[in-house]
């Protein structure tokens, strides 16, 4: 495995959780 | 149109005269980074061209900013924006005598500041003709985009920070040009200084135009 | 203010449910892809999968600040409420794609090129925009009237777009003129091969869908807050 692997599983984690907070947050604000 | 652009510019530098406070602190202002420039880093590091110009541009810039502010604060004290603005051409005109009466200003806080850090830092200075043309145009290119970012910010809270997230990024290109424009001219590349210097004066002229064309729909 | 538009909700939610679910099944797919299907780097290893995220937000990114423009424009030019609900939806989400890219770039710089952040001009360029579009939605934060905030964002918009490729170019000059060692290659991507292009053309094309829904969902939410604004004259 790559020793790396952290630094693959944190980019694509950040990432995909701040679009999904944001997501949330659309629909929080009522869109 | 030149005489409405005059009669603001004139009205500013009577006002400015008869409280230079703004001339003072910011020639304070550029003494005071001088200082602790070479009492941080210590003199010999304080004394190179890429780090003397770039502070001197850095703090011209926040001193075109307060002094940016405190002409509009002024005219918000007054309320004579309004009737100003009435007029025909009114907002070209107020946004062409701010620009200049910002300019004359900055130049001589330049002229001071500038000889100030000479002095201080004892720097020698390889090409002292082309260092004028660089300061000059590099002070002609920083008024218009910081008028137009007060402008924008004009009647907001926390308008102090605001501004200059507003304009510091914007004026990049413009410190950059004439921080090297400054370091080539003090080191005596003079093919550098004036290829900088060039870049100046279209900066000089882009941003005024963009003023001039933006800005009569910025203000109301 | 003249205009008296009650924003028409009806055409934008009929679409959104299917883009939405366009956007989320591509999304799936292209990760799957990226992470899974695309094969391994000969040079960079695995850590090269960041990309497939960090370039489509790039694009969309720019893409997101050409629209800010568009729309700045229509709204001095019409005076129509649409254009500004579109130019701070798509502010917002290019902050957000700015800021995304910005870290992943920085996650995959760390492996690959042995530092977080270098001062590399299409870097600094980046930063630089990052800051002149939080700027953007902090001026109109701080606003209250509608009109006039619309008219001050739109003047700063158009600044802004003006002056992105002037940063870029005058940090290019800068450190040419100084000769900067550049060690770091400046594309900095691996040789594409066909699967690889092909990961990356589907991840392109997820997170184009995922902007627009992303839009879709901000404008209308936008629209909803001008015609409550409207009814409270």
């Amino acid at each position: 495995m790559d020793a790396n692997l952290v630094f693959i599983v944190a980019a694509f984690a950040i990432v995909w959780g701040a679009l999904l907070a944001y997501l949330i947050s659309l629909r929080a604000r009522g869109a | 149109m030149i005489d409405r652009v005059a009669l603001v510019a004139t009205r500013e530098l009577r006002a400015e005269r008869r409280q230079p406070d703004g001339v003072v602190a910011a020639v304070t202002f550029i003494a005071v980074l001088v200082l602790l420039e070479s009492l941080v880093v210590g003199p010999q590091i304080a004394r190179d061209a890429d780090v003397a110009s770039a502070l001197f541009w850095l703090a011209l810039a926040f001193a075109t900013i307060l002094a940016t502010m405190r002409s509009f604060d002024r005219e918000l004290e007054d309320d004579a924006l309004e009737g100003l603005v009435a007029l025909p051409g009114g907002r070209d005109a107020l946004f062409g005598g701010k620009v200049l009466s910002l300019t004359i200003v900055l130049l001589l806080v330049a002229a001071i500041g500038g000889l100030l850090s000479l002095v201080l830092l004892d720097l020698p200075v390889a090409l002292p003709l082309h260092l004028i043309v660089v300061v000059l145009l590099g002070v002609l290119a920083l008024p218009p985009i910081v008028v137009v970012d007060v402008v924008l910010a004009l009647r907001l809270r926390a308008r102090a920070a605001l501004v200059p997230i507003l304009a510091l990024p914007v004026l990049v290109p413009q410190l950059v040009a004439a921080t090297r424009g400054t370091s080539a001219a003090l080191s005596g590349d003079a093919v550098g200084a004036l290829s900088w210097a060039g870049l100046l004066f279209a900066f000089a002229v882009v941003y005024t135009v963009i003023g001039l064309t933006i800005v009569p729909a910025a203000i109301e | 203010m003249t205009e008296t538009t009650i924003p028409r909700g009806n055409t934008l939610p009929r679409i959104r449910p299917w883009l939405g679910i366009a956007a989320a099944a591509s999304f799936v797919v292209a990760s799957v892809m990226a992470l899974f299907w695309a094969p391994t780097d000969a040079v960079q290893g695995d850590v090269y999968r960041i990309l497939y995220v960090h370039v489509p937000l790039a694009w969309l990114a720019y893409l997101a600040f050409v629209i800010v423009f568009l729309a700045s424009v229509g709204w001095l030019w019409t005076k129509r409420p649409f254009f500004d609900a579109v130019a701070v939806a798509s502010a917002e989400i290019g902050v957000l794609f700015t800021g995304l890219f910005l870290v992943a770039g920085s996650i995959w710089a760390k492996p690959t090129w042995g530092v977080w952040w270098t001062w590399e001009p299409r870097l600094v360029t980046t930063a630089i925009m990052f800051v002149m579009y939080v700027g953007y939605l902090l001026l109109r934060g701080l606003s209250t009237d509608f009109s006039r905030r619309a008219t001050r964002a739109a003047v700063f918009g158009i600044i802004a777009v003006i002056d992105v490729p002037i940063v870029h170019l005058s940090v290019l000059w800068a450190n040419s003129l100084h000769q900067l060692p550049t060690v770091l290659r400046a594309a900095g991507s691996p040789a594409l091969d066909s699967s690889m292009l092909l990961t990356l053309m589907v991840s392109l094309f997820a997170y184009t869908l995922i902007y627009a829904y992303f839009m879709s969902a901000r404008v209308s939410l936008e629209r909803a807050r001008q015609g409550r604004l409207w009814t409270q004259i």
